[in-house]
């Protein structure tokens, strides 16, 4: 389930990794030098397979994990959808910062867009929600909802652990998740990118995740 | 810029300030074996002067920033990728400042994390290749989240490699990620194991490839993700 995993960081022992949905837990081990391993210490609720004392690399629970990835359709009342249309994803609170000429912000700035970003200046857009389906990625802040076509995505990047930059036609947006997993945000980005590029042969890149 | 980027990205400024003041390179070395036990093996392989790309892994900014600082001290003339943010910030140019550099921006190539708008600094870099310039670039485009090498390697490193013909001399760092990982980079460890590993000079052509096809490129680019992977795995 979404957010589910908690990290509890203790200051003497070791830190936890909990799904609050499931209840199950880890026990977080460093070894320096080398990785972080998680042991299996209860399986909660979730009836799962796994012997209470696996220890595996994070790497090999990632990839666990993402194997049972799959888009599964959400219902959130903010946002109307299109007949036909999927909802991914529904952001917690989110603060966008955009270009300062964007038009879609400020309408009456130019059109235009340049391929030279050195002189671009950002300004806040406020504080909102971003929602991804498989057809468009909705702003709802301040004013009307902004609608982003994924078919107008060129790129969708993490940036460190500080936010989301999206690349709308020649557009930057910097999306900054305030309660939410970024990583969350960026796979599911590319499933979604997966699916358009398989239904309509178009292209988002994203970050690896 | 809003208020929270800022004040952390003037906090670590602050903090560079003070290590320039404090001795710099030197300093981030010898703070590196004392917290780290540092080891560097290869050092021996990064040429004094040339054209040379080097790739190196992004695995966290303690062992990027040592990584930067190893091919600086070995090549004081190498010219560093670095992110671009939106609002103009760039940490690397900090880094730079805060080792001294006198002018950060001169020695910068910008890396957008938007689609296409990295080209023309990557043309730019082309350019200093052609003139004898040494260019260091993370060669996966971004941090790993989880200390594995990423795969596919952005093409950047590889496109210039084979539009130069110029020498790739890998550097990689192992034992970095567990001092900060992406998925905790507020908290830097301040104890561990860092090896940097700088791996023998290879080409991935023979000659300058003009109009490298996609093909071409994705081999090269796997070819060198082979190269980094192996030189991380000799650790193990």
């Amino acid at each position: 389930m979404n957010d589910a995993l908690t990290q509890d960081s203790r200051l003497w022992q070791a830190d936890r990794l909990r799904c609050r949905h499931c209840l199950a837990w880890w026990r977080v081990r460093r070894v320096p030098g080398d990785n972080f391993y998680l042991r299996l210490m209860s399986t909660g609720v979730s009836g799962a397979a796994l012997a209470v004392g696996t220890e595996r690399s994070i790497g090999e629970w990632y990839d666990a994990m993402k194997q049972t990835l799959r888009l599964l359709p959400l219902h959130d009342p903010a946002l109307s959808l299109l007949p036909g249309e999927a909802l991914y994803l529904a952001s917690g609170p989110v603060r966008l910062q955009v270009e300062e000429g964007d038009p879609l912000f400020f309408p009456h700035a130019p059109a235009m867009a340049g391929v030279d970003k050195r002189a671009v200046r950002a300004a806040s857009a406020g504080q909102g929600r971003l929602f991804l389906t498989d057809r468009r990625l909705v702003w709802q802040g301040e004013g009307p909802p902004r609608v982003f076509p994924l078919v107008q995505l060129n790129s969708a990047y993490a940036v460190m652990d500080q936010g989301l930059a999206l690349m709308v036609g020649m557009r930057l947006y910097m999306a900054h998740f305030l309660t939410e997993s970024l990583l969350k945000w960026v796979t599911y980005l590319a499933l979604v990118a997966g699916e358009l590029a398989a239904r309509t042969g178009r292209r988002i890149e994203t970050s690896h995740f | 810029m809003d208020g929270e980027t800022g004040g952390r990205l003037e906090r670590r400024a602050r903090r560079l300030r003070m290590g320039r003041r404090l001795g710099g390179e030197r300093l981030l070395f010898l703070a590196a074996r004392l917290l780290y036990h540092l080891t560097v093996e290869g050092a021996e392989h990064i040429p004094t002067a040339g054209p040379c790309l080097f790739p190196f892994n992004h695995v966290s900014q303690p062992a990027d920033l040592l990584a930067n600082a190893l091919i600086r001290r070995h090549r004081s003339d190498v010219y560093l990728f670095g992110w671009q943010g939106l609002q103009g910030q760039n940490p690397l140019a900090q880094f730079l400042a805060g080792l001294g550099e006198v002018d950060p921006e001169r020695r910068l190539l910008r890396a957008y994390k938007a689609r296409g708008l990295s080209a023309g600094e990557l043309l730019r870099a082309y350019r200093l290749l052609g003139q004898g310039a040494a260019i260091a670039i993370a060669a996966e485009g971004e941090i790993t989240w989880d200390g594995r090498l990423q795969r596919p390697l952005a093409p950047g490193t590889a496109w210039l490699a084979l539009r130069t013909a110029a020498p790739v001399v890998p550097v990689v760092s192992s034992g970095g990620y567990d001092v900060q990982p992406r998925w905790q980079m507020e908290k830097i460890r301040l104890t561990g194991r860092i090896t940097l590993r700088v791996g023998q000079p290879f080409t991935l052509c023979d000659a300058p490839v003009a109009r490298p096809s996609e093909q071409v490129l994705q081999a090269a680019n796997e070819r060198l993700w082979q190269a980094m992977a192996a030189l991380v795995d000799e650790s193990v």
